[in-house]
């Protein structure tokens, strides 16, 4: 990627008389700041960065925010291609200040996702084997076998060292305590990380100076890490083992990460219709011929992963590949029908499958949930719809909910209809105050709203990215940060500890 | 490689190379035949027939041959699938379709020119100085290729960008000539100013000119222009050269891979280029010679073909492979 990098001693300072960037910077009442105390003076440890970032005047800060966006326009780090026949391609916005997380703060982090994915894990071979978690009255059957997640085709199925999740991507927010929870699981086909990457290459080279002195635990290692992880779980020998990425093709939104995996990866990038089954086993075509696929790391929906098994229609997949899959031939990476540990239904009894599985209490809590299907939560649920925020179980990119301090009592005495008719399609949770961080917004820096996806790869072990994509609530007041709905994105630098 | 992969680095290069031959032409006709009053039917009408669009532009225009009329079609219409802007459109298509193949400084050229012609500096550039409008897409399509050379690895992908670079530039130097055939006096120099302008035009077409008066002195005949394009090993542009330089290519591609696939590309290739070599020396002129380029075009497009079905496109041969693999392990 190409970009006009200014040397160190060209850095400018602000003009004389312009204000610094993040003075008079004011952060929301009773919601936590990721940079700034509720007075107005920089957090501890961001206090360096703070000042750093502070010798940046508006202009020059201005001068560095495009130089971001062009060199990420130019490499085509884009989405939310084919709006129209032109072509249009966006950047996914990106922000310039940094989202900045202790070495603290990101070791309890760090080990409550590896036990929460530990625990989905173990959730979902108990559930495609004996079901004791059901067996033992811990969840509902109702809760499993009610939702689209569950595929009864693969009852049965291991797949390789017995790993349904190899990447996972674990949506956390802050509430206004401070305390990270967990909003969401991703354990189909989390996307994202591309970005993290590109984000940070962006920034390294737009603010070199800043950048070495915050000491900022690197992320380059995710495409190494990947690899490893998907080729422990090869059912033939690392050194006869192929690699794919799979995706839908040009025309899906996320073509550019899965083009950027399998580039960093130093693998194929394949679509449905290059791969073949013959006799239980997957080939691409190539050139000299075809060659047996040993892993793949499908961005394809289940559904359409094999339409001799799940969507007739689907022109995406595979013919034969679950069959393949079914006889260990090769692993699809994360595992079919993972859906049904990751909906909305199943989240409000994580903290239990985590307490069931390794007798450990959760590390990192989550919102809390009401359950529509239970009718005195439901009553409940009714009775405060203006403080909540409802979503159907089976709606995902905030698309199907409702978000009441917002919504008019039209849409409310809407949104009770929808809920008094299916209670078991939605769940209910207060709103919590996200947390807000600077953000650069006509040129000046104000208080946004933040989420964090951080990815975790499994193998034969876990490891987490240090840091994840922050998403960001460009518009003032809200609370969405979907990249379909508004928002943006930011580096996040996960501080390397105390110690020199 | 990936077998439709090898298709996207085939293609990409053959529409830049389209989509920069097409700015060459546009630019010599516009500018190199000066002080030559020739109608405007007699100008612009060639280029029409050059990229196949005969039917369509009458379908659209009727008798409209006004050199305004055709150089917007050829350049900016997006029903023209031959189009300056869509050429750069498919070449930036099959670019991002394979990113992880092709290096990021090919995709940032083609991207970056397909965002100048999307946006307004582009545009504004063809109102005000259309010349240099055209040379810059020409230089990005040097651009492009040079790239290719510095900063791709030299194996299989590059070898199919070159291979579809090399037969699309064969094709465009064939029906190149073949527009203009009928201009060429069978006997003797050329003389006659308005005949000697479009032949000059012809050889700038090519990237010939100096090339050719490196070549050959004093005033042309037909016969040596001809040869000079046909034959001319030397030159990067000539029908010989290029098929040349796709069967290095071709060959380059069979070494990595199995014997079964590219028999019947490599077959036709070596039937063309032993056609080729007999003619050598022999320049035609006349019907002949059109007869002589109609059968060079139609070639190449049966070999492009067939590369298309025993590489891009080979779902059955691949499991005939696998069928017979397995029937022989069988049999052991």
């Amino acid at each position: 990627m190409l970009i006009f990098m200014p040397a160190d001693h060209e850095l400018t300072v602000g003009l004389a008389g312009e204000s610094g960037l993040l003075d008079g910077y004011a952060p929301l009442p009773r919601t936590y700041d990721e940079l700034f105390r509720g007075d107005g003076t920089p957090r501890d440890e961001v206090a360096d960065l703070v000042s750093e970032l502070g010798h940046f005047g508006r202009a020059e800060f201005m001068t560095r925010q495009k130089l971001a966006e062009g060199a990420l326009f130019r490499g085509g780090v884009t989405f939310s291609v084919y709006s129209d026949s032109r072509g249009q391609e966006k950047i996914f916005p990106f922000d310039l200040i940094p989202r900045v997380i202790s070495a603290s703060v990101w070791d309890t982090i760090e080990s409550g996702l590896i036990q929460r994915v530990t625990a989905l894990n173990m959730f979902l071979s108990d559930l495609y084997g004996d079901q004791r978690i059901i067996k033992e009255g811990k969840i509902p059957e109702s809760v499993v076998f009610g939702t689209a997640g569950y595929l009864k085709e693969l009852h049965g199925m291991r797949p390789a060292e017995g790993v349904f999740v190899n990447i996972a991507g674990i949506d956390l927010i802050r509430g206004s305590d401070g305390n990270f929870l967990v909003l969401e699981d991703n354990l189909r086909t989390p996307s994202g990380v591309s970005y993290v990457l590109e984000n940070r290459t962006v920034m390294q080279r737009v603010f070199p100076r800043v950048f070495r002195r915050s000491r900022v635990r690197p992320v380059e290692s995710y495409a190494a890490r990947l690899g490893d992880a998907l080729m422990s779980v090869s059912p033939r020998e690392p050194a006869e083992s192929r690699i794919v990425v799979l995706t839908p093709g040009p025309f899906n939104s996320a073509y550019f990460e899965h083009s950027f995996l399998a580039r960093q990866m130093g693998c194929d990038l394949v679509q449905g219709s290059d791969l073949f089954v013959h006799d239980k086993r997957v080939f691409v075509k190539t050139t000299s011929g075809p060659e047996q696929v040993d892993v793949i790391y499908r961005r394809i929906d289940d559904d359409f992963l094999d339409p001799r098994v799940f969507n007739e229609a689907s022109a995406l997949g595979v013919p034969g590949i679950i069959e393949a899959y079914a006889a260990g031939n090769v692993t699809l990476a994360n595992a079919p029908g993972n859906g049904v540990a990751d909906n909305k239904a199943v989240y409000p009894f994580v903290p239990d499958m985590i307490r069931f599985y390794l007798s450990e209490e959760p590390i990192l809590g989550q919102v809390e949930t009401y359950i529509c299907a239970r009718p005195k939560e439901c009553d409940h649920v009714l009775a405060n719809l203006q403080s909540m925020v409802v979503k159907a179980v089976d709606g995902s990119g905030g698309y199907g909910m409702l978000f009441g301090p917002r919504a008019s009592k039209e849409e409310i005495s809407e949104f009770a209809d929808k809920l008094r008719d299916d209670p078991e399609g939605y769940i209910a949770q207060p709103v919590v105050e996200l947390s807000t961080c600077p953000t650069w917004i006509d040129g000046e820096a104000a208080p946004r709203r933040v989420d964090l996806r951080p990815f975790v790869l499994t193998g034969k072990s876990s490891w987490v990215l240090p840091g994840g994509l922050t998403r960001v609530a460009l518009r003032a007041g809200s609370y969405v940060v979907n990249s379909s709905q508004g928002g943006g994105s930011k580096d996040t630098w996960v501080l390397e500890g105390s110690s020199p | 490689m990936i077998s439709r992969v090898a298709g996207n680095c085939f293609w990409l290069n053959r529409y830049m190379e389209r989509a920069a031959g097409m700015a060459r032409l546009l630019r010599v006709n516009r500018s190199f035949i000066p002080g030559v009053d020739l109608p405007d039917l007699h100008r612009w009408h060639p280029l029409v027939v050059v990229a196949g669009e005969e039917e369509r532009y009458k379908r659209h225009f009727g008798e409209d041959e006004n050199g305004e009329t055709v150089q917007e079609y050829l350049t900016w219409d997006r029903r023209n699938s031959t189009s300056i802007v869509e050429s750069v459109r498919w070449a930036r298509e099959n670019t991002r379709t394979a990113r992880e193949t092709v290096s990021s400084e090919m995709w940032e050229t083609v991207n970056s020119l397909w965002h100048w012609l999307q946006s307004g500096p582009g545009r504004r550039l063809y109102r005000s100085d259309r010349d240099h409008f055209y040379q810059h897409i020409r230089q990005m399509g040097e651009l492009f290729h040079g790239q290719a050379d510095e900063t791709m690895l030299n194996g299989e992908p590059l070898a199919f960008m070159r291979l579809g670079r090399y037969l699309e530039r064969a094709g465009q130097t064939a029906r190149l000539m073949d527009v203009h055939y009928h201009t060429f006096p069978e006997e003797g120099p050329i003389d006659d100013p308005i005949r000697l302008a479009q032949w000059s035009a012809l050889l700038r077409s090519c990237s010939a000119t100096e090339p050719f008066q490196k070549r050959v002195f004093g005033t042309p005949t037909a016969r040596e222009v001809v040869s000079f394009l046909l034959f001319e090993q030397d030159l990067p542009r000539s029908v010989s050269h290029c098929l040349r330089a796709a069967r290095h290519s071709l060959v380059q591609v069979r070494g990595y891979g199995s014997n079964r696939i590219g028999m019947v590309s490599t077959a036709l290739l070596e039937a063309l280029l032993s056609h080729v070599a007999l003619r050598e020396g022999h320049a035609i002129v006349g019907t002949e010679l059109h007869e002589e380029l109609t059968y060079l075009v139609d070639s190449v497009s049966d070999l492009c073909g067939s590369i298309e079905q025993e590489f891009f496109q080979s779902t059955e041969l691949q499991t005939q492979i696998l069928a017979e693999e397995s029937s022989a392990a069988a049999q052991q």
